[in-house]
């Protein structure tokens, strides 16, 4: 309840966090397979509107009928090859790409709800075999009247929350002439929010359809799509997975009933792949169906005990197929294990569409646990999800059964054990909080660049790699292709010519190894919420392809200002950015760092301000940082009065380099408040240096006073002079270090040695001479006296050894 | 430590939305039921005399700040650490020889003289009802029962002054935890239900509805007072008896001009008004300052969504100027008028926030180690207590628990929180339990 109140406010944010174009609506949300629908879009900044970027091909805007800032009236034609279900679809304008939406193709026409169809009497009339497009107000319920033969099965489905409006909780039944509901369904395991149910018709008349939401709440955004006809409406697949390219038959079960046909599946694994009947009047959405490198094994009842375990030959990995058919059905696996054999252990079934609620359990040949999981996995979390390392050679049983020892047709499962088996993927990371589409595009401005980090998942796949970015569009190229064995991620760069045309490609990018040997080709896994308020997330999608538009020129563009100097182990190095502005354009640019490499780190952003034309990052090296030329890049986005403008650097070299010199801590060192000591410590030269560096004892406050020093390539021993007042505050003071600026190629770079050092200011000693010496060195000539040379402040212990060792007199 | 893609905290926005709540609803509304036998049963209990203490200020400003605010980009910078540690701005120096505060303290710095904050806060709660509950109450969060807030506490132990309410909350009770837990509901807080910043701003429940006429008014009450009577005659429940002390209260606050100009921003000067800040922090604090001066005993103000999981800088940029300038004017205010030595204006929030800053440029839930400051009342001027390691990731010493914090409040106040309040059940609850009066702060 507390997230439906809080349900407007975070709309209200994310559409304000949304940029470029703000793609928010179409009407309608879907159209007929084969069709040509009429289409409006809305949202803000489409004033430029050039196309809609689809995924799936097939697609093609016939006609632009009006444009506006908040509105585009279109003319789309869907091709009778695309696919039912949902279709991911971006605007692309002059200017930007939006975030993706999704189009729904039905095997239906589209039917627009008319109002008033709030009460039974009043119902709207339809046919079978329609999508009916309506929106569901605050306490609205609508009604539909469809003819029915006895004998004929009316079948139900709605997409409300799906469209991803809002969180929207649909809730549909069939009632009869007398108003009985015959079949309802609020929530399903498939659709979650979403329901759809079925009815075979008991007499030649009306039957009645009802929408509404669950809890009779509503708005102008619950919009719903509801399909109407006779198709069967599968809850999952048997089995719900099959090996690339394998043709097998495979069943569409529903509760009560199946009917299998035979499937191809494709040779190149897909991102959310799923399976529509071709043999039967197909349901409007498909069913989740895993594409796997590994042979099915199903499941042969009896196999409700250990002594008929079902056996499965020996291999690396597994995809163990069932259905728990019955309350108290229990299937058994005997697995033949080695030793050391890491297993990655998955029981789906929720996220395939089964109402399983699986527990699995691993256990030896004695029948001792090995490992149990009951809800473990993630987005579906009554799925089961382990880890587990074999203990020894030899043969282990697995069992599945429900929770709650439930059974039936529709409880299918599908235990994938992916022990060993290699895999590479690379997605981007989030770019903000609690918003997986922000940023994650390619629009690249003409005459510049983009810029998109891909991080590496990397199982049991070692090598050096390359990107391959095919069917970019005309103009576009991708600076830097390398994708190196030993880096966690790299930045790809997209360039645009300056003549590029404004184009778009949904580019199947890919990492493809170096060796010839290696066969595991890279994917992309970008995860994005369709559906998401807050933390909580109802929807997600899994794409594994690259939208890349070419827009019109930035109104800036940013330049990193190559140092001379190297960045070195343990050393900062100031990294400028000018931008240069078209004229007229004075707004602030936020400039990303799109990345550093391992052993870098720097602020993630800087802002150049109003009407200035340059910002600073400060690159921090630790001590074990590789020497290495490596290109950054930053990328600056700015509002340029259509919403926000990118555009990236171009690659920039930066060199890190080990350190020219180094140093022990400085001991901790006591000094009276009021007084002045000498610190000292070692200077190593590890490389010689021209000329003469400076070095600054740094972390104390201001009201200590150390004056810097110059140092040489000879220096032996740093010796800072500390001067303290009666303002310097008492107390020890950790964590202070040598900041030294080394000289190289007419510029300098600065090291931090003698990290840890440490200082300790004492309050003055009671009834004490106002001349005494230095008290951090008893027994020492005062400070005056002996300067040039003044003695080091001594550590505690050599105090203490000197007080020992000091003639008595 | 909950990062923000697992954290379940809902991030409300604070800011804005704050549930209708109208004072004489929580009576209604008061979920305690004090049976007849239970009073007895509490009239026969003895509970151990403790300590009396004098106070040391008549009144306190709790300024909350909800979400978690960074400490290093506050009261506890580091200017020598690595720019993800350090964090987007660069610390500035402040009156206080060799102390420094974040960028955007700009006045703060200025006043940091007067102040005292403690670098060393920790306690072990990273989700923001948890953190906001330890720092509301000074107890850690308990499924077995609720704690009642410092403004119920204080309401329960000192009553109201010049007929006005004790624990006033501006702009509204938007946390559960500024509530009275186990107390009666008489001891909530009094909301204004409108914000100080609003042009329109009135408190919604002070004056009468403009079109009802004072017999009608009248009239109204005693029709009201008939009705309780018969719910007086026929239920037991604290509730009712919670909701006519709300009831008088209210009727005196309605009939007392000089209770009624507490709440009137209107008659403070515009060149003060706007040295405050013509903004929500600055509008709030002024009223804060008159409620405190008029007799309120403690003013709960909330101010601002601090919860910056990315974009720190743009996040700081705007609340914490407007914090800046509204605080530091509050505390000059208050030495002006002679008021700051027995006021105690206690800054705080549920946590502090990671030390190295995140992938999307912010910081996410720290509870380790963070900052509160307090000026005024008693404590020191100039101070710092304790310190956060150099990243500020860990008290370095002298670390200090919301216990603590809460006692030492308390003591102030001139309560000793060893006292014990019997709740319902007759069960005796200490104010705070453990915890130490911290006399390092105490001028």
């Amino acid at each position: 309840m507390f997230v439906r109140l809080l349900a407007p406010l975070l709309l209200t944010l994310a559409v304000a966090r949304a940029a470029y174009p703000d793609f928010t609506g179409t009407k309608p949300n879907g159209g007929q397979r084969g069709a040509e629908v009429k289409v409006t879009l809305t949202g803000t900044r489409l004033a430029d509107f050039e196309d809609l970027l689809f995924y799936t091909p097939g697609f093609q805007v016939k006609g632009v009928q009006s444009v506006a800032a908040g509105k585009v009236e279109l003319t789309l034609a869907i091709g009778p090859e695309v696919p039912l279900g949902n279709h991911l679809v971006r605007v692309r304008t002059k200017s930007g790409l939006s975030h993706a939406r999704q189009f729904f193709v039905s095997p239906f026409p589209n039917v627009e709800e008319k109002e008033p169809n709030d009460d039974f009497a009043r119902a709207q009339p339809v046919e079978l075999d329609r999508t009916i497009e309506g929106v569901v107000l605050a306490e609205d319920v609508d009604y539909y009247k469809v003819a029915m033969r006895k004998g004929q099965r009316l079948s139900v489905e709605v997409d409300g929350l799906r469209l991803g409006y809002e969180v929207f909780d649909p809730y549909v039944a069939i009632l009869d002439k007398d108003r009985f509901e015959k079949a309802f369904s609020d929530d399903t395991i498939l659709h979650r929010q979403d329901g759809y149910c079925s009815f075979v018709a008991e007499y030649d008349g009306d039957y009645y359809v009802m929408v509404r939401e669950s809890s009779y709440r509503g708005s102008g955004r619950s919009f719903y799509r509801l399909h109407l006809g006779s198709f069967p409406r599968p809850d999952t697949l048997y089995p719900a997975g099959g090996k690339l390219g394998a043709k097998l038959p495979v069943s569409f079960v529903s509760a009560k009933e199946a009917f299998t046909e035979e499937v191809v599946l494709p040779a190149e694994p897909r991102a959310d792949f799923q399976l529509f009947s071709r043999t039967q009047a197909s349901a409007p959405s498909g069913n989740v169906f895993r594409l796997s490198a590994v042979d099915n094994f199903l499941e042969a009842e009896p196999n409700d005990d250990r002594d008929t375990a079902n056996v499965v030959p020996p291999a690396d990995a597994y995809a163990l197929n069932g259905v728990i058919g019955k309350p108290g059905d229990v299937d058994y696996f005997k697995l033949t294990l080695k030793k050391g054999q890491v297993l990655e252990g998955q029981c789906l079934a929720q996220s395939l569409g089964s109402p399983l609620d699986p527990t699995v359990r691993v256990a030896t040949s004695s029948g001792a646990d090995l490992i149990s999981n009951d809800d473990g996995g993630g987005m579906r979390r009554l799925d089961s999800k382990f880890k587990v390392t074999v203990p020894a050679d030899g043969v282990y049983t697995l069992r599945v059964r429900d929770h709650l020892e439930r059974g039936g047709a529709n409880f299918v499962y599908r235990v994938e054990l992916t022990a060993s088996l290699p895999s590479l993927t690379f997605a981007s990371p989030e770019y903000t909080v609690n918003d997986t589409n922000y940023r994650q595009f390619i629009a690249v401005p003409r005459g510049g660049r983009m810029a998109l980090l891909q991080n590496f998942t990397r199982s049991g796949v070692g090598g050096d790699y390359r990107f391959d970015a095919p069917g970019l569009p005309t103009g576009v190229r991708l600076l830097a292709d390398a994708a190196p064995k030993d880096l966690p991620g790299v930045p790809l760069v997209f360039e645009a010519a300056a003549d590029a045309p404004l184009g778009q490609a949904v580019v199947p990018l890919r990492l493809l190894p170096l060796d010839p040997k290696q066969t595991v080709v890279g994917r992309m896994r970008q995860v994005y919420d369709i559906v998401r308020n807050g933390n909580v997330i109802y929807y997600q999608g899994v794409e594994d392809r690259l939208p890349v538009a070419v827009v019109e020129a930035a109104p800036y563009s940013l330049e990193i200002a190559v140092p001379k100097v190297p960045v070195v182990q343990n050393g900062v190095l100031t990294l400028p950015v000018v931008a240069k502005r078209r004229e007229g354009f004075k707004g602030p640019i936020r400039v990303f760092m799109v990345w550093t490499p391992p052993g870098i780190t720097s602020l993630g952003e800087q802002t150049i301000g109003e009407g200035e034309d340059r910002c600073a990052f400060e690159l921090s090296a630790s001590a074990g940082v590789t020497a290495a030329d490596w290109n950054f890049v930053v990328m600056g986005e700015a509002d340029a009065g259509n919403g926000r403008v990118y555009n990236a650097s171009p690659f920039a070299k930066v060199v890190t380099a080990p350190a020219f010199v180094a140093a022990n801590a400085v001991p901790l060192a006591a000094i009276e408040q009021g007084k002045e000591a000498v610190l000292a410590t070692n200077f190593e030269v590890l490389r010689p240096f021209d000329g003469e560096a400076v070095a600054r004892l740094v972390g104390v406050p201001d009201t200590i006073a150390i004056a810097p020093i110059k140092v040489t390539k000879d220096t032996k021993e740093l010796r800072f002079t500390v001067k303290t007042t009666g303002e310097s505050p008492l107390g020890k003071k950790e964590n202070l270090f040598v900041q030294v600026d080394v000289p190289v190629n007419g510029a300098t770079t600065t090291h931090r040695i003698a990290l840890g050092s440490s200082l300790r200011v004492d309050a003055p000693r009671k009834g004490a001479p106002a001349a005494a010496p230095a008290p951090a060195a008893p027994g020492a000539k005062p400070v005056a006296a002996a300067a040039p040379a003044a003695p080091a402040a001594l550590s505690r212990l050599e105090q203490l050894r000197q007080k020992t060792d000091a003639p008595k007199n | 430590m909950k990062m923000h893609r697992d954290c379940q905290g809902d991030h409300p926005d604070i800011r804005s939305s704050w549930r209708r709540r109208e004072f004489l609803q929580v009576g209604m509304f008061g979920t305690l039921g004090l049976t007849l036998p239970g009073m007895l049963r509490l009239q026969a209990l003895e509970l151990p005399k403790v300590e009396n203490f004098d106070a040391l200020a008549d009144a306190v400003i709790h300024i909350y700040l909800p979400g978690g605010m960074a400490q290093h980009e506050s009261w506890d910078p580091k200017p020598f650490a690595a720019p993800e540690y350090r964090g987007p701005f660069t610390p500035i120096k402040t009156s206080v020889p060799g102390e420094y505060v974040g960028e955007k303290f700009v006045n703060i710095a200025k006043i940091m003289n007067k102040l005292t904050v403690v670098r060393s806060m920790t306690h072990g709660e990273a989700a923001h009802e948890r953190g906001t509950h330890n720092m509301f109450t000074g107890y850690r969060p308990s499924p077995a029962i609720k704690f009642p807030s410092f403004g119920s506490v204080i309401s329960h132990e000192q009553g109201s002054r010049n007929n006005l309410p004790p624990y006033v909350v501006v702009p509204s009770q938007s946390i559960p935890e500024q509530g009275t837990g186990y107390m009666s509901s008489a001891f909530g807080p009094f909301a204004l239900g409108s914000d100080p910043a609003d042009k329109a701003f009135t408190v919604r429940d002070l004056l009468a509805p403009k079109d009802v006429a004072p017999a009608r008014f009248d009239r109204r009450r005693g029709l009201l007072a008939s009705v309780d009577e018969h719910f007086r005659a026929t239920e037991k429940s604290d509730a009712i008896g919670a909701m006519d002390s709300f009831q008088q209260a209210a009727y005196g606050l309605v009939s007392s001009a000089k209770a009624r100009q507490a709440f009137d921003l209107s008659q403070e000067p515009e060149k003060l008004r706007d040295e405050y800040g013509r903004n929500t922090a600055g509008q709030r604090f002024l009223l804060a300052r008159r409620l405190v001066e008029s007799g309120v005993r403690m003013v709960s103000v909330t101010f601002g969504g601090w919860d910056h999981h990315s974009n720190i800088k743009g996040g700081f940029e705007n609340q914490a100027t407007q914090f800046d300038q509204a605080f530091a004017r509050l505390i000059t205010d208050l030495a002006d008028r002679g008021l700051l030595k027995r006021t105690l204006v206690l800054v705080s929030s549920e946590f502090g926030r990671t030390p190295k800053l995140n992938g999307t440029n912010g910081r996410d839930h720290w509870p380790r180690v963070f900052s509160v400051a307090m000026a005024g009342g008693g404590v020191k001027e100039g101070y710092v207590h304790g310190a956060s390691d150099a990243l500020g990731g860990e008290p370095d010493r002298d670390a200090v628990g919301p216990e603590d914090l809460a006692k030492t409040m308390y003591r102030v106040l001139g309560i000793n929180a060893e006292k014990r309040i019997v709740s319902d059940g007759g069960r005796p609850i200490d104010i705070v339990n453990g915890g130490r009066v911290m006399t390092d702060w105490l001028a």
